[in-house]
């Protein structure tokens, strides 16, 4: 796999101004990014035309390009498993903003999850919660042609899809040809999966990749050579595979937070010496 | 009378607010601290939702919103950018006013004083806001309250100047973000705290209950994020664990009114 394929995300720099995020991938020969969409960096909230548009140029000023847009969920109200009607109003008008947004950025892909539910009540009510908008993002995302990439969460996140199993239980629900899938490897690696089971599971449904360090037990997204797991078998299922997709760099942890280039200077710096230059 | 506890649902967030309040019943409190946060409560820039389904789960068992602490998001005071300092405005005006819908007299806000992306924010906006947000929660009847923890105790300082010029109340919560001995930092030099919240171990959360017992302290003391064991949301005896952690906080709590160690 080259290094090309690497896209750089600012969710790890959402403590210092997103200018500090672009001018650190191009100093790091990073020619693409996934856009996290969040404050401070953007407001899905209150964002107009025009703040996309002004987006896209200075991510392109920055000689870079948008592979993928991720709206901000889970610790924010919106997610993608709604509990009332009116909050699903709401949480669909967010994310198709998150649409519109990778539809300005010419971002082919928005990666999803399945969100959570309460932990006291049924689970399927809230896989069918979960579905239900999902479908509905699905509809829109084709419109704009963009595909939706559904991502495991890790058990400590959410009750819904965070294993092989569950999250084919939701695509069987939401059955949409514009719903494909990211393999999130931290997320994995907290639920004892690898690339290499996705990919024999999945095939060619997968799309898109967060492709971080992580471990058992562990909500972390870890610079690579920190976590429990193998970069090179775990690029090996790819190459397989013959993944044609990109593989971004979601590292979330609050020790990274604070430094947010030295922590992705680190694993970029890994990441090129077992990725073909 | 010494130190009361009050319950708050920041440990059940995976969790519907009528289970949290059936616990709190169970624990036999009157007195709740809400963490704001979706979706148990939903607040944000538009509006808010199902406040009297919030308010009736309350009642039901029995509660008394004591507190209210928004959770926050990403919205925040200090933006440069005017379209998100007019959202996170917004927000915070809702805030306000779900809790003036809730007959919540006491508000907390736990805004990050420095170190939040700086060059992005400016402290005299940061200031104007606080003292705006300030007079529309006066204009409703609500006081606004202060988080602090020991890494905030200057900026808190600057902020009693400003409110106090502006002739306004100030007053705080302590969080136990730290360790035991901070909170003698804090209070030597912020004075005593309306409300402190509990973070931390089994044997942090007494030394910070003898703490407070020691200084006479009569407030409020949340028991915030009090984890006795290290558990996990997917674990199902992680309620167990919750529930054991509370009732220890309570016996703990009676311990130190009486001077006798527990552990």
């Amino acid at each position: 796999m080259n290094f090309d394929r690497h896209a750089g995300m600012n969710l790890v720099y959402r403590e210092v101004p997103l200018s500090v995020f672009l001018s650190a991938q191009r100093s790091m020969g990073v020619q693409s990014i996934e856009f996290w969409a969040g404050f401070p960096h953007f407001s899905l909230e209150s964002a107009k035309q025009s703040d996309r548009k002004g987006l896209h140029s200075r991510i392109r000023s920055y000689g870079l390009k948008t592979i993928a847009v991720t709206a901000p969920s889970l610790g924010y109200q919106y997610q993608y498993c709604p509990v009332s009607i009116e909050m699903a109003r709401k949480c669909r008008t967010y994310f198709q903003n998150a649409l519109y947004l990778a539809a300005e950025l010419e971002a082919p892909i928005m990666t999803v999850n399945s969100g959570w539910s309460y932990f006291d009540q049924p689970a399927e009510i809230g896989f069918h919660h979960s579905a239900e908008l999902l479908f509905e993002l699905c509809i829109v995302a084709k419109g704009l042609g963009i595909k939706l990439a559904l991502e495991s969460l890790t058990p400590l996140e959410s009750n819904l899809a965070t294993t092989i199993c569950s999250t084919q239980a939701l695509l069987n629900l939401i059955d949409h040809d514009n719903l494909g899938l990211t393999i999130d490897t931290g997320a994995c690696a907290c639920s004892g999966e690898t690339s290499q089971i996705w990919f024999q599971h999945f095939q060619d449904r997968i799309l898109h990749s967060h492709f971080i360090d992580g471990k058992e037990q562990s909500v972390g997204h870890l610079i690579w050579g920190t976590g429990s797991l193998n970069i090179r078998s775990e690029l090996a299922a790819y190459e397989t595979h013959h993944y044609s997709g990109y593989f971004s760099s979601e590292l979330a942890s609050s020790l990274y937070g604070k430094d947010p280039v030295t922590a992705d200077k680190k694993n970029v710096s890994f990441l090129k010496t077992v990725m073909k230059q | 009378m010494g130190l009361q506890i009050i319950g708050c649902n920041y440990a059940y967030g995976f969790y519907s607010l009528e289970l949290f309040c059936s616990i709190q019943k169970q624990l036999h409190r009157k007195e709740i601290h809400l963490y704001g946060k979706a979706p148990q409560v939903w607040i944000d820039a538009e509006g808010f939702l199902h406040l009297q389904n919030v308010i009736d789960t309350v009642h039901r068992y029995g509660l008394h919103i004591h507190s209210f602490e928004a959770a926050e998001y990403g919205y925040h005071f200090g933006y440069t950018n005017a379209d998100m300092r007019n959202c996170s405005k917004r927000y915070f005006q809702n805030v306000v006013d779900f809790c003036a819908g809730a007959s919540i007299s006491n508000l907390y806000l736990y805004i990050k004083p420095n170190g939040f992306h700086e060059a992005d924010m400016e402290k005299p906006l940061l200031f104007e806001t606080f003292l705006w947000i300030s007079e529309y929660a006066r204009e409703k009847g609500i006081e606004i309250c202060y988080k602090c923890t020991d890494r905030s105790i200057l900026f808190m300082q600057e902020l009693e100047k400003l409110l106090r010029q502006n002739q306004f109340n100030f007053s705080y919560g302590l969080d136990t973000l730290q360790q035991p001995e901070s909170l003698s930092n804090i209070i030597s030099q912020l004075g005593t705290p309306d409300t402190v919240f509990l973070h931390g171990t089994a044997q942090a959360i007494e030394g910070y209950l003898f703490e407070l017992t020691s200084r006479c302290y009569a407030g409020s003391v949340v028991a915030y994020k009090t984890y006795m064991e290290p558990c996990s949301f997917e674990d199902p005896d992680y309620l167990n664990h919750i529930l054991q952690s509370e009732v220890s906080v309570q016996r703990m709590a009676a311990c130190a009114k009486e001077g006798s160690h527990e552990l």
